[in-house]
């Protein structure tokens, strides 16, 4: 009886996961190193309704869509000015830091602070790997990442080498896992990190003094969401309608 | 006059698949390279009608219409630029191959993606076919993706590949889900041009569909009408006619 409902149904069910993912985008608009999400539809399995009368006439109707991925997309976010201790990637890279239970995260958002035992971490507290700890007397002024990925910084006359920052890349970028914090973590689909010196093999670029915004583009989900809202009353102008055909089936006993 | 009870029913029926198929084209209007179905309706073939005492013809008679196909539009859809270096959208007649496990698939859903080995793969993971056949691997961690018109993948300039684009012959196209349709490629017919991208629009219509919608309820009343009509018909040839004072 009337798949109509069902079908409308796994329509607005993939409009709600849609506007999810838009309303998150957005939210993350300002996020720095956030890469927005974009959720793949396909359509659902198609029955037969009868036999194929000839080659030329099919008998087959759609039961309706889902959701088959929400996937990252990987663009360049905007670079904007910052300070000394603001690191943008340009290219493929993420860089690595450590999380409070010892397992590597990867993030584009290089927004660096120096916590009170001098060690460089992210806002969050997540130190960077490689370790680098800045000299008690040391001037942050001076505080120098080379596009190679070099740290350096002065204490009195002396240049000190902090350390290397080697950025990871990924056989399959889409296949990391977003684990919130503007982190990402290695899984069995984005392949194991490779690191590499920045700069060399697609590896991408350190920019010192500039952060990478989110890659949200706010007109492109301002459109999205429009489009996915009044998909969404289609859809649901398909059950209030499926609904009455129903009501006027059961009227005809009077 | 049954008769007509029934030859309404089937116009309610047909009108419910005729439902079912709007349905599906709205659920799937955010579905890339998704393409629309008609159903088409034809009436019953007609008998003819023979008075029973005076054996004079009286005339055909239909008894009453079905769903005769559910065709597929394949016009193309509108495109929209995404300027994701993995969307293409197929400007012309052509459908992108893929390897799935039940054997090669055609899709124009082009939302594509990269898997561990660095196959370029469809949303549910499927492996797109080159022009030999064969599955294309980027290296996806060097660099930028590009896709010429003709389909050649290169990355960082280096040619990697090339997108096996086939045209399929329309009356063989039979829709599966999951974006992918079988069919018949087609060798005569240029498979058009790869815009990377860009992604094509479901080819539905909303106001269209919209119209469909509130015309196909409105038969659907009407054959409802049709019959309560002769539903009255009867209680008057049932209760009345016969009713002994």
């Amino acid at each position: 009886m009337l798949d109509a409902l069902y079908t409308a149904a796994s329509g607005m069910l993939a409009q709600q996961t849609a506007m999810d993912v838009i309303a998150n985008n957005l939210a993350n608009a300002n996020t720095d190193g956030f890469k927005a999400h974009r959720t793949a539809f396909s359509d659902l399995l198609y029955t037969e309704i009868g036999p194929r009368q000839s080659a030329a006439q099919g008998q087959e109707m759609g039961t309706g869509t889902r959701v088959t991925a929400v996937q990252t997309m990987l663009g360049q976010g905007a670079m904007v000015d910052g300070t000394n201790t603001d690191l943008a990637i340009v290219g493929n890279g993420y860089m690595q830091v450590q999380r409070p239970d010892g397992t590597t995260a990867y993030t584009r958002a290089g927004k660096l602070n120096v916590d009170a035992a001098g060690n460089v971490v992210t806002p969050a507290g997540e130190r960077l790997i490689p370790a680098m700890q800045i000299p008690q007397d040391a001037s942050m002024d001076t505080f120098t990442v080379e596009k190679n990925g070099r740290v350096t910084v002065r204490v009195g006359d002396q240049l000190r080498v902090l350390g290397n920052i080697q950025l990871a890349v990924f056989q399959n970028p889409n296949g990391l896992e977003n684990v919130g914090g503007n982190l990402f973590r290695e899984t069995a689909n984005s392949g194991a990190a490779q690191l590499r010196t920045p700069g060399q093999q697609g590896a991408g670029d350190v920019q010192q003094g500039f952060l990478e915004k989110s890659n949200v583009n706010a007109v492109d989900e301002m459109v999205g969401m429009i489009s996915t809202q009044r998909s969404y009353e289609a859809v649901a102008k398909i059950v209030t309608a499926s609904d009455e055909m129903l009501s006027i089936a059961n009227s005809l006993r009077r | 006059v049954e008769r007509g009870l029934y030859i309404a029913a089937t116009g309610m029926l047909a009108a419910q698949i005729r439902q079912d198929v709007i349905a599906n084209n709205l659920a799937n209007a955010s579905t890339p390279g998704f393409k629309g179905d008609v159903a088409v309706s034809e009436s019953f073939r007609d008998m003819l009608l023979v008075d029973t005492n005076s054996r004079d013809r009286l005339g055909p008679l239909s008894t009453g219409a079905q769903v005769a196909e559910v065709a597929v539009n394949l016009r193309s859809g509108t495109m929209r630029h995404t300027g994701s270096s993995l969307d293409v959208a197929i400007n012309g007649a052509g459908w992108l191959q893929v390897q799935t496990d039940a054997g090669v698939r055609y899709t124009r859903n082009g939302a594509l993606t990269t898997n561990l080995q660095g196959q370029i793969t469809t949303a549910q993971g499927d492996p797109v076919l080159g022009a030999a056949g064969q599955p294309i691997v980027v290296d996806g961690t060097r660099g930028q993706i590009a896709i010429s018109p003709s389909g050649v993948i290169t990355v960082e300039g280096r040619e990697v590949g090339q997108l096996g684009l086939v045209a399929l012959q329309d009356p063989s196209i039979e829709k599966l889900g999951e974006s992918y349709v079988t069919g018949t490629p087609d060798a005569g017919t240029p498979p058009g041009q790869v815009a990377q991208g860009y992604l094509e629009n479901a080819n539905v219509n909303s106001v269209e569909e919209m119209v469909d919608l509130i015309v196909n309820m409105r038969t659907y009343e009407a054959g409802q009408k049709v019959i309560r009509a002769i539903d009255e018909t009867l209680d008057k040839a049932v209760n009345q006619v016969g009713r002994v004072q």
